[in-house]
Formats: structure tokens, sequence, C-alpha cells
């Protein structure tokens, strides 16, 4: 069966039109946030980015624009951790793993288009899941994706509190990359203003290979020890 | 006498903003805390109500973290400093009213301004590790820069969100500092 019939079948007779239509209007939202911002994008943008009507997307969607964005940022964090694992899957080794997550996890979200624009132009949207309890969520989710990669070197408990150590390195980099040196007077004085008042930028390599190695072979690998073995001491 | 003026627009300000949250402070609010006319507010801080209130986040972070300097600067060693001012910082964190209020009822003014803020805490932060490392802490091959820096990135991270880990319990606190922060950068470990 082409996708031109499927197009044609009306949504409700069937479940594959249905699976498409909403991955299309996922991706046309996607789209329309990158270009226009998350604020400025309204059902009928999305609408006409996927080429269906109004009333197709709202019979996809029931919830409309407000379903539409959360499924399209689910659908892209776990696009992201697919990639990511696609990568982590090739490594043989603990250390190679490490080093992997870490240059790769850095990478693929400095490079990420929609991030990106929404972090230049509706920075609250983001920051909310880089701090505080916003961030104990995102750590959760990280730890719980590496604990299989993790699992043939070390035990649960060990796996999911490394998983989440990267992946506060990690953001920590992509936040303030190293060779930025941002280093400051000491005054009490607020940062001068920046023009545009856009100052969330992403550097394109936040942690470099290099970087990386050296990260998990000072910091990382004894972490780990010590970790396995004061679980190892009898309580 | 301008610094000190400056001080108290910041202080009439934050006790404003105690009060009322960010998006209810007026400049007026700010200025009659203060003592001072709008005009002379408007002297301090020219870019208005945005950047007072930028300011007034950044002073109020600044001495937070001033505060927890203060409350480890007679540690012994980094080990003991490391988790004397994680268990005092978390604590403060969980015991701040006036964040802890914003970041409920409007974090969206909050986070923007706190993360344009992290390079330059990264900074402080690491400059003051830097301070604290003793002549023979570090284990060979460490530069101080990287130590102080990689302490810092941690400490940063682990005093906004703990993840899996309890830092009201001093142990685990301990055993933290002693596996992810201290392992790779002591030596004869």
């Amino acid at each position: 069966m082409g996708a031109a019939l499927v197009d044609r079948l009306p949504a409700a007779f069937s479940p594959v039109a249905e699976c498409d239509h909403r991955s299309r209007v996922s991706a046309a939202a996607l789209t329309c946030m990158a270009r226009f911002g998350l604020g400025k994008t309204t059902v009928d943008d999305i609408a006409r980015e996927a080429r269906l009507s109004r009333a197709t997307v709202y019979r996809v969607f029931p919830g409309g624009r407000e379903e539409i964005v959360a499924t399209a940022v689910s659908s892209e964090v776990e696009r992201y951790f697919a990639a990511l694992g696609a990568v982590l899957a090739a490594e043989s080794e603990l250390e190679g793993l490490l080093v992997a997550a870490l240059s790769a996890a850095a990478d693929q979200l400095a490079s990420h288009g929609a991030l990106a624009s929404l972090l230049a132009n509706e920075p609250e949207v983001v920051v909310s899941y880089l701090a505080f309890s916003g961030f104990d969520m995102v750590l959760g989710a990280a730890g719980e994706f590496l604990v299989p990669y993790l699992a043939p070197y070390l035990a649960e408990r060990e796996a999911r509190r490394v998983g989440q150590w990267l992946a506060r390195l990690v953001t920590s980099y992509v936040a303030c990359p190293h060779f930025e040196e941002p280093r400051l007077s000491g005054s009490l004085l607020p940062p001068p203003r920046a023009a545009g008042g856009s100052r969330f930028a992403l550097h394109p390599e936040p942690i470099g290979r290099e970087e990386a190695r050296r990260l998990v072979r000072q910091f990382v690998l004894p972490g780990i020890a010590v970790l396995q073995d004061s679980s190892k001491e009898p309580n | 006498m301008g610094d000190d003026v400056r001080t108290r627009l910041l202080e009439g300000a934050y006790a404003c903003i105690a009060e009322k949250g960010l998006a209810a402070t007026s400049l007026e609010d700010a200025a009659r805390a203060a003592g001072v006319s709008r005009a002379t507010l408007y002297r301090y801080f020219p870019g208005g109500r945005e950047e007072l209130v930028r300011a007034v986040i950044s002073y109020e972070t600044l001495r937070f973290f001033e505060r927890l300097a203060q409350a480890v600067a007679t540690a012994p060693d980094l080990e003991s400093l490391l988790v004397e001012g994680i268990l005092v910082a978390h604590r403060s964190i969980l015991e701040h009213a006036v964040l802890q209020k914003v970041l409920e009822t409007e974090p969206e003014l909050l986070l923007p301004q706190l993360s344009l803020q992290s390079a330059q805490l990264l900074g402080l932060l690491s400059a003051f590790f830097e301070a604290h490392l003793g002549p023979h802490d570090l284990a060979e091959g460490v530069g101080r820069k990287e130590a102080a820096d990689y302490v810092a990135r941690l400490t940063l991270s682990f005093i906004s969100s703990p993840g899996d880990w309890d830092l009201a319990d001093p142990a685990q606190v301990a055993e933290l500092v002693r596996s992810e922060f201290l392992a790779g950068l002591v030596p004869g470990r």
C-alpha cells in the first residue's frame, strides 16, 4: 500500500495513517519551533508546515498545541538518546564507553538546532531543566538511560551514579566550555549586558575527545574504583 | 557613599521580592524600601527594573556563596571542606525561603538569570578552591587550575541538584566527596 493511498484514507479508519499524521505533525512542530521559536508557533503554522488541515491536526492531537509540543519534545529526546545509544553500543570496554558518552552526549546537544534556537530566543523554556528539581529529572533520565550500557562493568547502584555523574559533566561543559576560561574580577557587579540579549550560545565541541579521555582517566575511573570499594564495605 | 546607596537599593529590592515576588516588585517599591528617590535609583540602575532585578539576583547569589565560604573557611583539609560545604549548601538551599518561593511561583524569571551567571559562579568557586588546595593535595600530573575547575563544576552541579545522592546524610556526602570529587585528584587513593 503506497503512502499516497494511506494519505487519502480518513485517519479515523486507519491506525497507520493516524500514526503517520502524528509523526508528520510532530516533525512540523519542530521545524516551526526552530524557525519561529516555541512561543510564536501556532497550530495553524504547524498544520501548514505538515500540509494537513487544522481539523486533521486536532483529530490526531485532541490536546492541541500543548500536546503537539510535548510530543515533539519527547520524540526529540528519544531521538537524542537513540543516537547516543548507537554510539555507545559500538564500545567494548569501560574507558572507551565513558569517553564516548561524554563527548558524544555533549556534541549532540551542542549541534541540536532546535535546542540552540530555544536557548537563544526562549531560554526560560530550557533552563528550567538545567537547575534544581528540573535538572534532578534530567539526571534521573540520564542515569536510567546509561545503566544498561554500564551494566557489563558496574553494579546497578554504581551504574546509576556514574550515569548521573557523566550527565553533570556534560551539562557543565555544554553550559560553560573549559577553554572559555570563565574567570572574573571578583566584584559583586553583575556581568555586562550583551548586545541582543541572547547570551546562551552553544559551543560546537564542548568536550573534545582528548579532554573527555583526560576527564575519564584522571577523575572518573579512580572515582568508580572508590565507589565500588565503598559499596563492598560492610555497614 | 555610592556603594552604600547601591547596596541599600539591592537590599531594599530584595526585601520587596521576598514579600511580593519578582514580577510584582516595582521600581517605586525598591526606591521606597531603600529610602531614595526614583531618580536616584535610575542613576544607579539606568536599565531600570530589568537591570535592578538582575543585579539583585546576582548580589544575593554571590552573598550566598560568600556565606558558604565563610562557613567552611576553617576546615582543616579539602575533603572536610567539601563535605561540610556540600552539607551546608544543601541545607541552606532547602531553607532559603525566598529562593524556594520564587522557584515555585516564578522560575521563568529567575532561572535564565542564574544560568547566565553560571560561568561567573564557576570562576568564583574555582578561585576559592584553588586557594584552598594545599601544597601536597594534588596527585601527580594534575594541575591546580584543572583540579579547581573540576571541583568547582561538580560543586555547582550538586549544590543545585543532588540527583540520587542524599546530601543531608553526612556519610553519603563523605562517600561522594571521596569518590566523584577527590579520587583522581589527591595522591595515594
